[in-house]
Parts: C-alpha cells; structure tokens; sequence
C-alpha cells in the first residue's frame, strides 16, 4: 500500500536520525539525579534521628535514675511533714516534764531538720564525714539514702528519741558520723539539761519513749501508704507512657472547610469548553473527585500534664485516598511490557473506570487529651492537636483541559501540610499491661493540597473512628 | 550491549552505568526530541527532563521488553507533555477538524537525508508536526492518538492527511530544485 510505503520511508529515515546532545545536558541530569538520591537520603536520616530521640527519651525518662530523683522530692516533702507531725505529737504525750520535753522536741526538730536537710541534698557535709570511702561508694550510699522512703524516715525518728537517754550517749556518739556535725552540735545542747535531774529524767523519758515509739509506728505505717501514694502520683505524672495510634475511616477533599462538594476547580470551570467556545477545540472538564478510604498508623508517648490532662507527641503514617473516573489507559501499543512512569489515561466516556489516588504522608502529631466528668469506670476524653504532615508519595493523577487528558505531575502538590486533629475515645479495656481507648476521630488539613491542577486550593478532610493502645499502664 | 546488566548496575545507582546508558542512547533520543520541538535548545530541555523519568523510573522497566523502545516512549510522551506546558507551543497546539484533503498516491521517493526530513516536520505548525510524528514515525494509530491528546480520531486523520501533504509537497519541491541545481552544474 502507497501510505504504508510513505510511513516506512519516514520511519526508517527518522530511526537514522542521530544527534549528540552538548556535554551540559548529562551534567544536568546527572545533577538531579544526584538530587534525589541526596533527598531520599536527608529524609531516611530524618527519620532514623526522629525515631532514634523518641526511643532516647522514652528510656531515659523510664530510668530507674530519673524516676528516683523525681521520687526524693516526694521522699523529703513527706519527711518534712512527718517530723513536723511528731513535733506535735510529743508535746501532746508530755505534758508534765515540759522543761525537759520542750528542750527535747526542740532539739529532736533540729537534729530531724539537720537530717532533713541532709536527706534534701546536703551531699557536702555527708561527704565530709564519709572521707574515707571513695567517691562512687559515697554516691551510691547517698542515692540509697535519698531513694528509700522508709529508711529515711526511720533514721529520722531515731534522730529524734536517741539523745534523752544518758545510757545511750555512747550510742548518740557511735551514731554522731553518719549525721554529720549539726546533730552533733544539737545534741551537746541537750545534755546539760538532762543531767540536772537523771531519775527525774528516766521517768519522763520512759513514759515519753512508751508513748513516742507507740505514735511512731502509727506514723510510720500512715506515713508509709501517704508516700506511697504521693510518690505513685508524681511516678505516674512524670512518666511517659508509649502508645500506638491507628485510625480508619473515609478521606476526601473539599474547597471549604467540612464542605465536601467537590465541582472542577475553577481552572477547569473556566475552560472555553464550559463556555461554549470551543472553535472545534475538545477542551473537557475533569470527572468529579470523591471520597474514599484512609487509614492512619503511628506511634506516641504520652504524659500526664494534670489529673485529667494529658499531653502526647509521636510520629504517624497516614494515607488519604480520593477516587474519580477516567478513561482508557495509555498502553494500548504493546510494544513494551515495562510500566510507564506517567501512565496517562484519556477522559474518554465509553469504559471509564475508576482511579484511586493515594497520597502518603509522613506525620508528626502534638496534642493534649482532656477527661470529663470523674467517672473512672467509664472515662471519656477529648483530644484536639496540630499536625505537621510532608507527602513521601502520591499517585494522584491530574487533568490536562486542553488535551483532556489525565496525566501524573507531583510537582503540582503542595508537600508540607499543617493541619488539625479532633476526636472523642473512652476507655474500653485495661488491665495492669495496656490500655485501650476508641472512639470517633475528624482531621482537617489547613495547608492547601495544591497551588494549580486538579487539586487546587483544596483541602484534606479525614472521618473515621480511632484507637490508642497505650502500654505498662499500671 | 547487555542492557539487563546496564539497567542492574543502573538501579545500583553506580555513576558509570548512568552515563554508559545515557551515552548509548542519548543521541537516538535526542532526534526523538528534535521532531517534536522547534529548537534544539528545547530538544536538549525534553531530553534532560526525559533521561531523569528514564533514570527515576527505572525500576519499573521490565527486562523483557526492549529498552531503547521503552526510553523512547518516555522521550514522546515528555515531549508531548513539554509541549502542552510551554506558552510558546501551547499558541500553536490547537487540533482543529478540518476537511479532509485528498492525498496524492503519487508518493515520492524519500531521497533527503533523515536530518534534511526532520527539519521539515518542524516547519510543520506544531499540532501537525506531533500527530504527523506520532502516526508516520511512532506508528500509533488515530485512535491511539486521539486518546492520547484528547481529541477525536477524526481529528486525528484530518490533520495527519494535511501535516503528509505539505510534507510530500516540500519533498517534491526538494528534489526538483535539487535537479535542477544537479542540471543547473551540468
């Protein structure tokens, strides 16, 4: 055939067609390529720092360190309290030797405070009077101090009762270095008194002693669950608990925000296609954008900012798809089997199918969760936070009026994102392990999807039900 | 050449294998590009963009089909796409149907070398030039080419019978005044 003879001539002409490109090209190329590469590589090393500071600090805070120094301020409230408490208690219980008592409370608060503050943190003169035991023995010893309650609060009651008997001046003075110079300062104060009437004495102290170890203990085993509890509720609200987050539901994209009806954009509504004028010229208008399937998954640490405020930050993966009909797709030749990059489709009418345009984000979620009411058996929270989202990958086709054609460009996407989270949950399972809350969840993308094309001015819209595992919930 | 190792060491993302590939197949590319643009700086432009799809996609190239096709395919369509995107084309793009002209069959004997035949195509106004590049040396059919540019077959066929007739017309204006300079020395 004559035009089958033309085209091959051309054909075969054309296969000869051979031009060298100037040197600069390949250095173009091999400039973006190296781009990319380095691109791929910052977002990666982003990544592994980002997961490698929320692992960092989620140990450090559960260290046994960092708990224990957060502890000894609860330990040394509760001592405070404590002496101030058998302050009182002893000027109650001796009533008849109230020289004697009084000088003896007064100094049993000194030494108690002189060992108070030592407990608080007077590391200098604790030192001193352990001169001989090297510095990481000291260290511990103080830490072993200062991190268990009881043998704090013990050591201080005996501070308190071991001066007013003569019989244990030896004991007070085996006992005097590991107090330190104060209580022993304290002490010389108390022994001049005493040895005015010793039977006198012995008398007060017995029915002091009796009724002071008695009191003692009472406050002991009161002072031991008030620690317990104080130190429980300053343990759990400066802990952070580690939690997963996953979220499903619908995702679509809208001009407005919550307004979902989704018409062409405006480059499109303003083809000459729409007004008529067309001159012979196809110019189309997209198909409609509807919603489809998202999901969210990711990791958080939580803490406890109040009784019933909570405060999280962690990092989500989350993807959003939309869906719209398009025509045929470009492949029709079969000369290659290989996939194309752009994978065009035509908006052709007869046998259209529908697309699915996924976009995948990268997320970084901080927000703060409220309880209401003071039901502990059903609590119901609310949650509101801000989203710092980048886009790694989307498939999202986009529209060419003037061909009418459906075509890939990701350049045309907006990359970083700004955004908002809401979302109700109650607690529907815990036990010492985990917890788990569920409940409705609504995110709304401030930033615009897009400057140009399809997705112009446009912005994601999530609806769906979440839930949060948090674990060693105890 | 063994393009599965060149494609292999390529998606190893080695330097060498880069450049080897894109010296072997730069130049049939860049007459790809030449055809469809009116400059050869724009030609260069398609050729960059088309070689970093080449290399960004790689990856989805699969080894039993032939590679230099599935590059080529790349090159047309990023030239398809530069031309929808640059003003200076975008003007002369416009796929209007028209009456169809009867083509001579009294085809003639292609006797310009492949440079001096490309340089016709682009003195065709560009919607001729692409429909004529796209039928004549990519081989799809009117409909494909509807498809891909979004405008009827018919379209298609009217202006690809045009864009052949003043290509055949040139040809012939060609040869003659090269006769006649061949008679004209003798």
């Amino acid at each position: 055939m004559e035009e089958n003879k033309f085209e091959k001539q051309v054909r075969q002409k054309m296969d000869e067609l051979k031009i060298h490109p100037s040197e600069s090209v390949w250095e173009h190329v091999k400039t973006r390529i190296e781009k990319r590469k380095k691109r791929k590589g910052v977002i990666l090393i982003f990544l592994l720092l980002f997961i490698t500071a929320l692992t960092g600090s989620y140990w450090f805070l559960n260290s046994p360190d960092h708990a224990g120094s957060k502890n000894n301020e609860a330990i040394n409230t509760n001592i405070e309290k404590q002496i101030e408490g058998q302050e009182v208690e002893n000027k109650n219980n001796v009533r008849e030797g109230k020289t004697v008592t009084g000088q003896l409370a007064t100094d049993q608060k000194k030494a108690s405070n002189n060992f108070s503050e030592k407990v608080k943190g007077d590391n200098k003169n604790f030192t001193e009077s352990h001169k001989p035991i090297n510095e990481n023995v000291k260290r511990n010893l103080f830490k072993k101090k200062t991190k268990g309650n009881l043998v704090a609060i013990v050591a201080s009651s005996e501070v308190a009762t071991m001066p007013v008997d003569e019989e244990n001046n030896d004991s007070v003075a085996a006992w005097q270095p590991n107090i330190g110079n104060d209580t022993n300062n304290a002490n010389d104060k108390v022994l001049p008194d005493i040895s005015i009437d010793s039977a006198k004495c012995e008398n007060y102290i017995a029915a002091i002693g009796d009724s002071t170890i008695e009191s003692k203990n009472k406050k002991d085993t009161t002072a031991k669950n008030i620690i317990a509890k104080k130190s429980a509720n300053i343990s759990s609200k400066n802990k952070w608990y580690v939690g997963v987050f996953i979220a499903g539901g619908i995702s679509h994209v809208g001009n407005q925000f919550l307004w979902l009806g989704n018409p062409p954009s405006a480059d499109y509504s303003q083809s000459p296609a729409n007004n008529g004028s067309t001159g012979g010229t196809v110019i189309p208008s997209p198909s409609q954008i509807k919603n489809s399937a998202g999901y969210v998954v990711g990791i958080f640490l939580e803490k406890n900012i109040s009784k019933k405020t909570k405060a999280s930050f962690g990092v989500n993966y989350k993807e959003f798809n939309t869906s719209n009909l398009v025509g045929q797709k470009n492949d029709t030749t079969g000369v290659l089997s290989g996939a194309f990059y752009y994978d065009y489709y035509s908006r052709n009418s007869i046998a259209r199918k529908q697309y699915n345009n996924n976009f995948k984000f990268i997320e970084l979620p901080l927000s703060i969760k409220v309880q209401f009411g003071d039901n502990e058996g059903f609590p119901v929270f609310w949650s509101g936070g801000i989203t710092l989202s980048r886009l790694v990958k989307s498939n999202a086709l986009q529209f060419d009026a003037s061909s009418g054609i459906y075509y890939k460009d990701n350049s045309l996407l907006n990359k970083t994102h700004l955004g908002f989270s809401t979302g109700l949950s109650t607690t529907i399972f815990q036990n010492r392990k985990f917890e788990m809350q569920f409940g409705p969840y609504f995110q709304y993308s401030a930033s615009q999807l897009a400057n140009q094309g399809l997705y112009n001015k446009k912005h994601f819209v999530f609806f769906g039900l979440h839930t949060e595992i948090l674990f060693e919930k105890k | 050449m063994d393009y599965n190792k060149l494609v292999r060491d390529a998606l190893k993302l080695e330097p060498e294998a880069q450049r080897r590939l894109y010296e072997h197949f730069a130049p049939v590319m860049l007459g790809v590009c030449f055809r469809y643009t009116k400059t050869t700086s724009d030609a260069e432009d398609v050729l960059q963009d088309g070689f970093v799809k080449v290399f960004k996609y790689l990856s989805q190239y699969k080894s039993e089909g032939e590679l230099g096709g599935w590059i080529r395919k790349i090159m047309v369509n990023t030239a398809l796409n530069f031309l929808k995107t640059n003003k200076k084309y975008q003007n002369d793009l416009m796929y209007n149907e028209m009456t169809l002209h009867p083509v001579s069959t009294d085809d003639p004997q292609i006797q310009l070398q492949a440079k001096e035949l490309s340089e016709l195509i682009r003195q065709l106004p560009t919607g001729y030039q692409t429909i004529f590049n796209l039928h004549a040396v990519e081989g799809y059919s009117h409909v494909e080419i509807g498809s891909m540019l979004g405008i009827s077959d018919g379209t298609s066929r009217s202006q690809y019978s045009r864009a052949k007739s003043l290509i055949i017309e040139w040809i012939k204006k060609n040869s003659s005044q090269e006769k006649h300079e061949h008679y004209g020395r003798k």
